[in-house]
């Protein structure tokens, strides 16, 4: 099968779509930590 | 509103209607007009998944609920993005491959018709409920502020979205939700910048934020448990993912957002997206919320914002009692304002003896304030038991109409509407192909194209109608309306509960699904009758119940797994 052409194929930027949900899940804590941060920074 | 803003707004009206009819255009046969030939782009399904979840009232009382309560309804969202993974990998590629029309052809291949017509009716009441409160909530905060009758509210909501859906179908509503989003976000964004350049000269954004701090404005994490706070991480991420995967997963309206999507990938990654970005996008309207509080420690406002209901409290009974406890409010505004500059000087001098002292008292101010704002609360449903206590919803309309330049009002305006028309078209188009697929077509309708076509518009015209009509008599209906709104939230953790035994318990056979699902509701109810648990907790609460009971009776029968149900539909489970 002609990879490429496979509509199941990740986005040309993460090798797959193990990255992607990775990307989503690590943004998440990201932004947990930063609301953290901020919550404490102006309490 | 000035005439600027009039104009404004229709012009943004005119604009969005003209762009569903001409985006919308050459839907020709059942597939185009349901799933827009399933040829969207991965931004358009995005943005229209974002559109429709976030509704005009999303716009309108999240930053007034950072006003009264902080930032903490942040945390409801971060088990979004987990639920976008979990459907990503798993619901994405089977309803794709199913080639279905709706999440509930699915149930029917997967376990049988019994269980297609069980998540239709759910689906019918709980989204039916909803489609009219959709119209009909922002409907009335905007004849309220816009001193214009309901009626013409309703119908301009209800009306222009008619007019696209029954032309051009799903494409026109997918397509019409990334416009109506661009306007969303970029009059909020406005909102936000005007608000922080509306503080006092004196006051600078850190100012603002640490003085909303103070206060409690900004408590966006917090890891302490209870079963009945609504909004901590830990309903947040358990109960807030629990919810989202009910809805994304099993909830026509989006679903049918990411089946037009081209490909597999495209839909993964508008619902990935949609994970990446909501997160962020509610903090940033929280924050706008959280600036207007800051804006209001300085600058006077109402005891409450609800300027009809404001009115009709002064001239009752109760009148000379409200006027008073204005007053009141008045002098404890005017001392918590000299608190706050006092703070903020401390804080500038970097005094830290000033800074704990004049902290104490402002915090002391804040109570009191709120003691006066809960008393005016009391003395509205003293002098009216029907009117609405709560303000939340005007708190943001009000700033927006007192402060805003003329045009970016009209502005504004046009997002409210835009947003309700964004979520009002998703649902009526999910409605619309519910009526169609899972009951005209599936229980003896003609399977001929044309005439399904027809009733396929018959139908978004249908519900259409119905959600202004319920628009019209809802303030008939008192305290049933919230009756309503609450009975359209009890079905989520069920319907979540039968799609997981179908896509993770292949052994789960319909009968057992069947009796998991009615037992599971059963709980539901119960628990929402006879116990304070919060809200978020009914979905994992009903979903748990219905995968537990489909197990154990699973086991105790043992028959009837999958693949062997009963299903009519032949399945190209290898479409791609």
């Amino acid at each position: 099968m002609n990879r490429s052409s496979d509509p199941i194929d990740p986005p040309p930027l993460v090798r797959r779509w193990s990255h992607l949900y990775a990307i989503v899940l690590g943004m998440l804590l990201l932004w947990i930590i930063l609301f953290l941060w901020f919550s404490r920074a102006f309490a | 509103m000035s005439l600027a803003d009039w104009i404004v707004l229709a012009l943004t009206l005119l604009g969005i209607t003209a762009y569903g009819l001409w985006k919308g255009r050459g839907s020709r046969d059942l597939n185009g007009f349901l799933l827009a030939d399933r040829s969207l782009k991965w931004y358009t399904v995005a943005f229209s998944i974002m559109a429709t979840q976030a509704s005009a009232i999303t716009f309108t009382s999240t930053p007034g609920q950072a006003f009264v309560d902080g930032m903490r309804f942040v945390q409801f969202y971060f088990g979004l993005p987990i639920a976008m993974v979990i459907l990503s990998a798993t619901a994405v590629p089977i309803f794709h491959r199913l080639n279905v029309y709706t999440a509930y052809e699915y149930l029917e291949w997967r376990f049988d018709t019994r269980m297609r017509i069980v998540g239709t009716v759910l689906f019918l009441i709980a989204r039916g409920l909803s489609a009219g409160m959709t119209i009909y909530a922002p409907s009335l905060v905007l004849s309220v502020m816009l001193h214009l009758d309901i009626r013409i509210t309703s119908l301009i909501i209800g009306g222009v979205v008619i007019i696209y859906t029954t032309a051009g179908g799903v494409k026109a509503v997918n397509k019409t939700d990334v416009l109506q989003f661009a306007i969303i976000m970029s009059g909020m964004a406005i909102a936000f910048i005007t608000a922080v350049a509306l503080l006092p000269p004196a006051v600078s954004f850190t100012d603002a934020l640490s003085v909303a701090g103070v206060l409690g404005r900004l408590n966006a994490v917090d890891f302490s448990f209870d079963w009945q706070n609504r909004y901590n991480f830990w309903s947040g991420i358990i109960g807030g993912m629990f919810v989202a995967l009910a809805y994304f997963g099993t909830d026509q309206s989006q679903v049918q957002r990411y089946l037009t999507g081209r490909s597999i990938a495209e839909s993964r990654v508008g619902l990935l997206f949609n994970g990446l970005a909501k997160v962020p996008m509610q903090f940033f309207i929280l924050l706008i919320g959280a600036t207007v509080f800051a804006f209001y420690v300085f600058t006077p406002h109402p005891l409450f914002f609800n300027p009809v209901t404001e009115a009709a409290v002064r001239e009752s009974g109760a009148g000379p009692t409200y006027r008073s406890l204005e007053e009141h409010h008045e002098q404890v505004w005017r001392s918590r304002a000299d608190v706050a500059n006092e703070y903020l000087a401390a804080r500038h001098a970097n005094d830290s003896k000033a800074i704990a002292e004049a902290r104490a008292s402002l915090i002391e101010r804040q109570a009191e304030h709120e003691q006066i704002r809960a008393r005016a609360g009391e003395l509205i449903a003293e002098s009216d038991p029907r009117a609405d206590r709560s303000d939340t919803n005007y708190i943001f309309l009000t700033f927006v109409m007192t402060y805003l330049p003329a045009g970016l009002i009209g502005l504004i305006i046009a997002c409210i509407f835009a947003a309700s028309m964004s979520s009002s078209s998703g649902e009526l188009s999910a409605l619309a192909t519910i009526s169609v697929i899972d009951i005209y077509r599936r229980f003896g309708g003609s399977v001929d194209e044309r005439r399904s076509l027809f009733i396929s518009r018959a139908m978004m015209a249908f519900w259409g109608m119905y959600g202004i009509a319920f628009a019209q008599y809802a303030a008939r209906l008192g305290s049933l309306v919230e009756a309503v709104n609450i009975l359209g939230s009890l079905f989520y953790g069920t319907m979540l509960g039968i799609f997981l035994l179908g896509f993770y318990l292949p052994r789960i056979g319909g009968r057992a699904a069947f009796i998991g699902a009615v037992t599971g509701e059963a709980v539901v109810v119960a628990s929402f009758a006879w116990t304070d648990i919060a809200w978020l907790w009914y979905n994992v609460v009903g979903c748990v119940v219905v995968v537990a009971v489909a197990v154990l009776v699973q086991a105790v029968t043992g028959h009837g797994g999958f693949p062997g149900s009963a299903g009519k539909m032949k399945v190209p489970f290898n479409a791609d």
